[in-house]
């Protein structure tokens, strides 16, 4: 059967202007994407920064993680997160409430104007608070493939980065892909990688996934940001996180809930007083 | 003989905490019905153990010590945004050996905590009721612990199930609204607690012609001479801590008094002390610092018979080795500002003096002051693999002169949520006249079955 040309009289209206949008959806989708603004590793996890800058959360919060063998643990907790009234710095606390054996247990992250962070983590059953050091930063948080490290914010000074990011799709979106290099031991101890490719969107600029790396080039762990509540305009916070952790098999999904964000949380919240008063 | 009526008398601990297993579980699967909404308004939760001790040295390898069940019912919640409640009941039962061939049964009910919280929005902490507060961030030994007693003849794989409180009024404030990293305490306690010691008859009363009242008296007034007063001054910064503390009351150890000639008491002194402790982390590592200064009084007669005033410091350092180990080592230190002399107490009469002498070298013995300056340290080693359900430790308690040693290993699984079984050796040795060395009598293997609901 003969195919009549989509400009002869054959055509209706309404058919030629389909065609002409499907070929020019053809002709366009064959370019390259839509070029995203030139920028350095650096000047995207600056403009990160921004996009995730907000003056305080508060939100529940829900940790699954199913071990490799099938194993499946969930734990529920509370989340506060409020910035320094003086820098770009956080103050995290994580009050849990299942399961029973971790109720009240506390974690206080206190992310320090040097670039280091204090993990204090208050036990109820011995009413005393216990200091996580540094080394041990990137260790399990509660049983997790987080690790306290995950859940503080990562400070643009403490990454060294490549001059070019590559440019690549991820969905209907341009992202850049970014790789972030620890500057100084003390955070690649505490990070826990040798380096970490980092994709970030080059819409909303929030990471999409994070890809770390061991010594010898060897994927670790990923985190991947399914969902994005937004606080403000352009400023959001990723409530579904999917951790895989390439290593043991394991695989952990944290999910915020009820999210309130700029609410006014009180910087009395992150006190070593408040830690230890569940 | 003696096993099967312990094991009798055990099927009913066994089915009270089976119980409590079987209607934590329920209670966790009916978060949204009308029991559910009952127990989150009520803030209700609990604890069920059982513990089984049994000898480890001969002759009686084997025998039991102490079979222990208890359940723990919790009550958490707030009437609103500045008022809080805590509370903590517990019911245990206890088959104990309590003689060569004998044991006692004894079910016991108590408060554990019970206190109102009140928080104000200039940076004021009240709290009021029955509570236990722990001073000291060592580990297992802490010089400043002038609040809280322990039960030493409960046996338990958690050091913490045999602290006790007391009825007390704690006023906290922190500047600047709550926000300042300094922090003020004074803590008024209306009742001194008592510890109890592990004691063997035979320290006691060698020839077994004395009768001992070792038990604590749990009807002391309260008020009065009874009463405590503390205040601590604490700075906790983010990357350290650092605080002082001072001390006036009693101690809560017990001493052994002659009250007759036919009749041993504990008693608990006079006592004022002072503390300092603090904290920080260092690359890899988690250093600890706590110290006190103890100075329990003595009175017309019995100098020589109390312990003398000493200095307590404990100095500790902990980090993460390989991926799965944690290390931990203290170093501790026991100088006393007097020699010990029991040989030296002087009674009324020939047989009060050879009385006291006699007790001056068991209160020595048990309360480890037998030497004026005594070092020693404790090592922990612990193995726990990240999403494993097994956790290995072993710790090694020493000091230095004939004291003795305690070895612990404890190994601990984690297989189903919330509960955990535990098994777990105490091994007393060193010379048997030394502090811990003459424990060894109590040297036992325990199973603990612990549900968190």
């Amino acid at each position: 059967m003969r195919i009549a040309p989509f400009w002869s009289p054959q055509f209706q209206l309404s058919e030629r202007l389909s065609a002409v949008l499907l070929l020019s959806y053809l002709v366009l989708s064959s370019y390259p994407a839509r070029a995203l603004p030139k920028m350095t590793g650096k000047e995207v996890m600056e403009r990160h920064e921004k996009a995730r800058l907000f003056e305080d959360i508060f939100a529940n919060a829900s940790l699954r993680t199913v071990s490799s063998e099938g194993r499946t643990r969930v734990k529920e907790f509370r989340f506060w997160r409020k910035k320094s009234e003086t820098s770009s710095r956080y103050q995290t606390l994580t009050r849990f409430d299942k399961p029973a054996e971790v109720a009240k247990e506390g974690v206080l992250i206190l992310e320090r104007e040097d670039g280091q962070n204090d993990v204090l983590l208050y036990l109820p059953n011995f009413k005393k608070i216990r200091r996580v050091e540094t080394q041990s930063q990137n260790g399990s948080f509660m049983g997790s493939d987080l690790s306290y490290t995950d859940l503080s914010t990562q400070r643009v000074d403490d990454f060294d980065y490549e001059s070019k990011p590559e440019e690549k799709k991820c969905g209907n979106s341009d992202c850049y892909l970014v790789k972030l290099t620890p500057a100084r031991e003390e955070v690649k101890v505490r990070v826990g990688a040798s380096f970490i490719e980092c994709l970030v969107s080059g819409e909303t600029f929030m990471v999409l996934e994070n890809s770390y790396f061991d010594d010898s080039r060897k994927l670790i762990k990923k985190i991947l940001s399914q969902a994005f509540v937004s606080l403000s305009n352009r400023t959001f916070f990723p409530s579904d996180l999917r951790v895989e952790n390439k290593v043991t098999g394991s695989v952990t999904e944290l999910k915020f809930t009820s999210v309130r964000g700029n609410s006014g949380v009180k910087s009395q919240i992150f006190t070593q007083q408040n830690l230890a008063n569940p | 003989m003696k096993e099967s009526r312990v094991s009798r008398r055990s099927i009913p601990l066994f089915l009270v905490v089976s119980l409590a297993i079987v209607d934590g579980s329920y209670g966790q699967g009916q978060s949204s019905d009308e029991s559910g909404s009952l127990l989150k308004r009520l803030g209700l939760s609990g604890r069920a153990y059982l513990n089984t001790s049994h000898r480890v040295k001969e002759p009686d390898v084997g025998t039991p010590l102490q079979t222990v069940g208890s359940i723990w019912v919790k009550t958490d919640g707030e009437f609103s945004d500045r008022w809080k409640w805590h509370g903590v009941f517990n019911w245990d039962h206890f088959a104990r050996e309590s003689g060569a061939t004998t044991y006692r049964y004894k079910e016991r009910r108590t408060i554990r905590e019970a206190y109102l919280d009140y928080q104000s929005v200039s940076g004021f902490q009240i709290q009021s009721g029955k509570k236990i507060i722990p001073w000291g961030n060592a580990d297992g030994v802490n010089p400043t612990d002038f609040l809280t007693a322990k039960d030493f003849t409960l046996f338990n794989q958690d050091d913490e199930v045999r602290r006790q409180g007391a009825e007390l009024v704690r006023v906290a404030f922190t500047p600047m609204s709550g926000d300042s990293p300094l922090l003020f305490e004074m803590i008024a306690q209306a009742r001194a607690p008592r510890s109890r010691l592990l004691t063997p008859q035979s320290v006691l009363s060698p020839s077994g012609n004395i009768s001992v009242q070792n038990e604590a008296d749990e009807s002391a007034a309260w008020f009065g001479n009874q009463s405590e007063l503390a205040f601590k001054t604490s700075y906790l910064a983010s990357s350290f801590d650092l605080s002082v503390s001072a001390f006036r009351g009693r101690t809560h150890l017990p001493v052994l008094f002659l009250e007759n000639v036919t009749t041993i008491r504990a008693r608990y002194p006079k006592l004022w002390a002072l503390g300092m402790e603090g904290s920080f982390t260092r690359d890899a590592w988690v250093f600890r610092l706590e110290q006190a200064y103890l100075h329990p009084e003595s009175f017309q007669g019995y100098r020589e018979v109390i312990q003398p005033p000493h200095w307590d410091a404990v100095i500790g350092a902990e980090r993460r080795i390989y991926s799965d180990f944690r290390v931990q080592v203290q170093m501790l230190s026991r100088r006393h500002f007097r020699n010990p002399t029991p040989a030296l107490a002087q009674g009324s009469n020939p047989i009060e003096t050879a009385l006291l002498r006699q007790i001056g070298s068991a209160n020595e013995l048990l309360l480890n002051y037998r030497d004026p300056w005594l070092l020693g340290g404790s090592f922990r080693l612990s193995h726990e693999v990240e999403g494993s359900s097994w956790t290995k430790s072993a710790t090694l308690l020493g000091y230095h002169r004939g004291v003795g040693y305690l070895f612990r290993p404890n190994l601990t699984y984690k297989g189903v949520e919330n509960l955990k079984i535990g098994a777990a050796l105490d091994l007393y040795g060193g010379p048997k006249d030394g502090s811990l060395g003459v424990l060894r009598s109590f040297s036992q293997a325990s199973l603990q079955l612990d549900y968190d609901f």
